[in-house]
């Protein structure tokens, strides 16, 4: 590799720094909207720690605060479904150690497993997973605790613009997947459904068929490839915190060899 | 019940990101259903931002 040995973990720094400001105005948004829909303070923060997953998080407060709590956790789990086969991808990296396992497993989200699968260097891969999982846990959790404040302080969630701040914090981190031709179709059907629902169903239910968007897969199209031949982690490659900074794939480089995640 | 919701989510949400970290070796998914997990998350997504209460 001509690069000089010191240019990629400076990159890798300054994405760990630009994660950690998107992370914490998401995050904040995410804690004001909670109290703006009247949770306990300290749901926010519960939540913010031990589910560690911030479209879970907004998924569920969202449906807590419309009172159906088992579609929230229904809804929540699909949601986080998508760290298995995450899971699966970056076991080597985690490593066998059981205190690495235990504790990296927990760090996991969509942006770490992203930037992880963009090195190709096992060192490098795991210096990426742990440097932007801890990034991430911490600036996520500081967010919160800003969210928290802002939104108690204020009172009135209109006077800062809160009420906006939920379909913005959500599609913040909902953006970088759509950037799939499939994913964004799908999506798009399931909040159709949804919308259409949202009269007759009980709160909760419409989120959930949402699901149904995946029919939007089954529509013949001309030219278009069967999903199984495409590329796993669609989302994974580019999603959370993506749209603050360019393509992590792009930045490792002209390396021969390296294996992209857009083929 | 809000604090058992939120448990509930927080073990199940950490017992699927162990169990791919631990199951590695045996647990083989499918291309069809590992490129269908995040698009499900797409579309909850998208649902709750165009039908936020």
């Amino acid at each position: 590799m001509r690069t000089p040995r010191r240019t990629p973990d400076r990159t890798l720094l300054r994405d760990a720094l630009a994660i950690a400001a998107a992370m914490i105005a998401v995050g904040a948004s995410f804690g004001a909207i909670a109290i703006a829909y009247g949770m306990p303070t300290w749901v926010p923060f519960v939540m913010s720690t031990a589910v560690f997953a911030g479209g879970a998080q907004f998924l569920a407060v969202g449906l807590l605060a419309a009172g159906n709590p088992f579609a929230a956790v229904l809804a929540g789990l699909l949601l986080n479904a998508r760290h298995l086969p995450f899971g699966l991808a970056v076991s080597a990296t985690v490593g066998p150690r059981w205190r690495d396992r235990l504790i990296g497993s927990h760090l996991m989200t969509d942006e770490v497993v992203a930037f992880t699968l963009a090195q190709t260097d096992p060192v490098r891969r795991r210096r990426t997973y742990w440097l932007i999982g801890i990034t991430l846990f911490t600036s996520w959790n500081i967010g919160t605790a800003l969210g928290v404040w802002l939104g108690g302080a204020t009172g009135d969630p209109a006077t800062l613009g809160l009420d906006a701040a939920f379909p913005a914090g959500l599609l913040a981190l909902l953006m970088p997947s759509l950037r799939d031709r499939d994913t964004r179709l799908v999506a798009l059907l399931g909040a159709a459904v949804a919308v259409a629902l949202t009269p007759i169903l009980p709160a909760g239910l419409p989120v959930l068929c949402a699901l149904l968007g995946l029919a939007a897969l089954f529509i013949p199209r001309r030219g278009r490839t069967a999903p199984a031949g495409r590329p796993a982690f669609p989302a994974a490659h580019a999603s959370g915190v993506a749209h603050a900074r360019p393509d992590p794939v792009r930045q490792s480089g002209p390396a021969p060899g390296a294996e992209t995640e857009e083929a | 019940m809000l604090i058992a919701a939120i448990l509930t989510l927080a073990v199940g949400t950490y017992t699927m990101r162990l169990g791919g970290v631990l199951l590695r070796d045996r647990l083989e998914l499918s291309d069809r259903l590992q490129r269908l997990l995040p698009m499900t998350a797409a579309a909850l997504l998208a649902a709750l931002a165009t039908t936020a209460p």
